[in-house]
């Protein structure tokens, strides 16, 4: 359905998406996974033709998406980050419009857009102002947006940011429904996510393809040990002595505090809760929680990005010297024009000048990982 | 097209903008008609539409200023680019919507002679000559609309679009007045000749970057200015007020005033909205290379 060859997208001397390439098939739910700033809406948007690709090309069902954008834009339809909505219109006027601009029969037109509204569940709302919308109802409309036509491929970038944990809820349970009868690509930073709707993932990092598999697949990549978290009381030295007769464990992690947290490594295949438990029992701590940790997709994500992480922060780092570089030129060329004139002052908007490349992704990694309702922080 | 043109004319119709524009401009289009009927008590409405061209149109700005602005702001142009639309239906919907809100006090300015008919006690009406020159006011404003459409699709802020629309369109007012003033010698034409084409080759540069290309686009046009200049320098002579003159877009509509069916003058209004709405295309377009 989606061809996407050798796709590359600069902004300015920043490379936002480096040569990605991959196919999306018919009838699946595809998340594309990565951090802010890793170049996720930016691909979208390339695929959508909504932006030009510096290089590269994106075909659906067969059309270029720049040669022939209007027939390879009928086979889509692109919820943006930001749903684009005219908040002066009502619902109904907005989707009568993109009805239209999709040149649905006008026969066609009311029918479709009731079962679109129901679908989402906006038809409640169907002649009120967008503009006094919740957040909720706006993210809804811009879906209805989406399956106006009865697209082949809906394309969702974020769809719940921003939105309480009930509406995720709901807007998932809506994405899992529309995979039934659309393929759906979802993008997303949040983990839980994909791996709840999406049945194939394409992970990316700082514009480059880390892995594209099904979920299954990554899933059983996470590595040949497993971790074991347990909360006791008791001293490090006593904990380290309790636990010394159990072969099983790889490593183990002591930290005391107000209760004294242990991570235990294990080999992938044993299960050593039974005998952790009675050995700490009999040496007298009392155990207040034991947790095995899940196989999950992030760490089959670290794992990944965590190597192409490094490629990614040596060249940052010789952008970084780079820059210093010609900021200390530059002040020091100032100093001497300073000198002759009198008494020197520091010009900040003289050093402004060099542009500032703040869109580098890199600064935005890994913690975003750790909360569901966290609001994007860059924009890519 | 349609899409776009029936969402752009309910949304100027609706809004505080569309209805701005068209109170604006029937004030004092009806301020102009009452005093050159009443004050000079004359039945040559035509000189009232001339006068009343200028004033109406400085609330084209508003009109136009949240065009393409406003989209870019709110991201709504995102939704426009992934629909399956060209970007010439797009501008061109946009652009036929504005003009349709501009039909709106031209229309009602068409009453007027009959109004004036059917009192007139002495004298006689040139409806021909009336109705010609509202005809150029029309296309006249039309032209305003696309120029001011181009400047709004140069920037996301709405403000800035309407500032520079109305600077514009002020400086385009002046223009006439400046081209007598300026000096007709034919040095200072051949400096401003040679400033353009610096400029032309800029702007080439800005566009591909390949100083190439640039360079030699510069270089032709320079070039050839100092070559003519040295051949034959007459032609350099008041040049300068003639390209002034040439772009001052709100003299031509005395022609239609004084009695001249011009076509030469619809021609050139029609040019300008080609050209501005061929900007405008290129210019949305060129958002999606960036």
């Amino acid at each position: 359905m989606i061809e996407v060859k050798n796709l590359t997208k600069n902004y300015g001397p920043v490379a936002a998406v480096k040569g990605i390439s991959f196919t999306v098939e018919k009838g699946h739910i595809y998340g594309f996974l990565g951090p802010n700033g890793a170049g996720k809406s930016t691909t979208m948007n390339m695929i959508t033709g909504c932006l030009a690709p510096t290089s590269g090309e994106v075909t659906i069902g067969g059309f270029d998406i720049i040669e022939d954008a209007v027939e390879a834009k009928s086979y889509i339809g692109y919820l943006p980050e930001i749903p684009p909505l005219y908040t002066d219109m009502t619902p109904f006027e907005m989707l009568e419009f993109v009805g239209r601009a999709k040149k649905i029969a006008k026969a066609k037109l009311y029918d479709e857009i009731e079962a679109v509204m129901e679908k989402t569940g906006i038809l409640d709302v169907a002649d009120r102002l967008i503009k006094n919308l919740s957040k909720g109802y706006k993210q809804r409309v811009g879906i209805a947006i989406a399956l106006m036509g009865n697209p082949d491929i809906i394309i969702l970038d974020e769809p719940t940011v921003g939105l309480d944990p009930i509406q995720i809820m709901e807007v998932r349970d809506l994405i899992r429904e529309l995979g039934e009868e659309h393929t759906v690509i979802l993008s997303s930073h949040i983990l839980q996510e994909i791996s709840a709707v999406c049945d194939y993932v394409i992970m990316i990092s700082k514009g480059t393809i880390v892995a594209s598999d099904t979920l299954e697949n990554l899933l059983s990549q996470t590595g040949d040990s497993k971790k074991l978290k347990v909360e006791t009381t008791g001293t490090e030295e006593e904990i380290r002595g309790a636990l010394e007769g159990i072969g099983e464990i790889i490593s183990l992690t002591v930290t005391e505090g107000e209760k004294t947290a242990l991570v235990i490594e294990t080999d992938k295949n044993a299960d050593i809760r039974e005998k952790v438990i009675l050995a700490l029992t009999n040496g007298g701590h009392s155990l207040v929680s034991i947790v095995e940790e899940q196989a999950s997709l992030e760490d089959v994500f670290v794992r990944l990005a965590g190597e192409s992480l490094d490629a990614g922060a040596a060249y940052a780092m010789e952008k970084e010297a780079e820059k210093q570089e010609k900021l200390e030129a530059k002040r020091g060329k100032k100093v001497r024009v300073q000198s002759s004139l009198g008494p020197a002052y520091y010009d900040e908007e003289y050093i402004k000048d060099e542009p500032e490349e703040e869109d580098e992704p890199e600064e935005e990694y890994s913690p975003l990982f750790s909360s569901e309702n966290e609001e994007k922080e860059g924009d890519e | 097209m349609n899409a776009v043109y029936r969402r752009e004319l309910k949304a100027n119709l609706f809004s505080m903008t569309g209805t701005i524009f068209i109170v604006f401009t029937l004030v004092f289009i009806g301020l102009y008609c009452a005093m050159s009927t009443f004050g000079n008590m004359s039945a040559h409405l035509e000189y009232a539409v001339y006068s009343a061209s200028f004033m109406s149109l400085l609330a084209v700005p508003v009109l136009t200023m949240r065009t393409f602005s406003e989209e870019r702001q709110t991201k709504v142009d995102q939704l426009l680019y992934s629909l399956p639309l060209t970007t010439s239906e797009i501008v061109l919907g946009k652009f036929f919507a504005l003009a349709t809100i501009m039909a709106v006090p031209t229309a009602v300015m068409c009453i007027y002679p009959l109004i004036m008919a059917a009192f007139l006690s002495a004298g006689t009406i040139n409806f021909v000559l009336i109705y010609a020159s509202i005809l150029c006011y029309y296309i006249l404003g039309c032209a305003v609309i696309a120029i001011c459409m181009f400047l709004s699709s140069l920037t996301e802020s709405q403000v800035i679009s309407a500032v520079v629309s109305l600077a514009a369109v002020l400086l385009l007012y002046f223009m006439s007045s400046l081209a007598q003033m300026v000096t007709s010698s034919a040095a200072v034409s051949l400096v401003v000749v040679l400033a353009i084409a610096v400029a032309v080759a800029y702007i080439v540069w800005v566009t591909v970057k390949n100083y190439v290309i640039a360079g030699v686009v510069g270089g032709v046009l320079v070039l050839g200015s100092v070559i003519t200049y040295v051949v034959k320098s007459t032609l350099f002579e008041g040049l300068l007020g003639k390209m002034l003159s040439a772009i001052a877009i709100f003299d031509p509509i005395t022609n239609f005033v004084n009695g001249i069916f011009d076509i030469s003058t619809i021609i050139y209004y029609v040019s300008v909205i080609a050209l501005f709405v061929f900007f405008t295309i290129q210019c949305v377009e060129k958002r999606r290379w960036n």
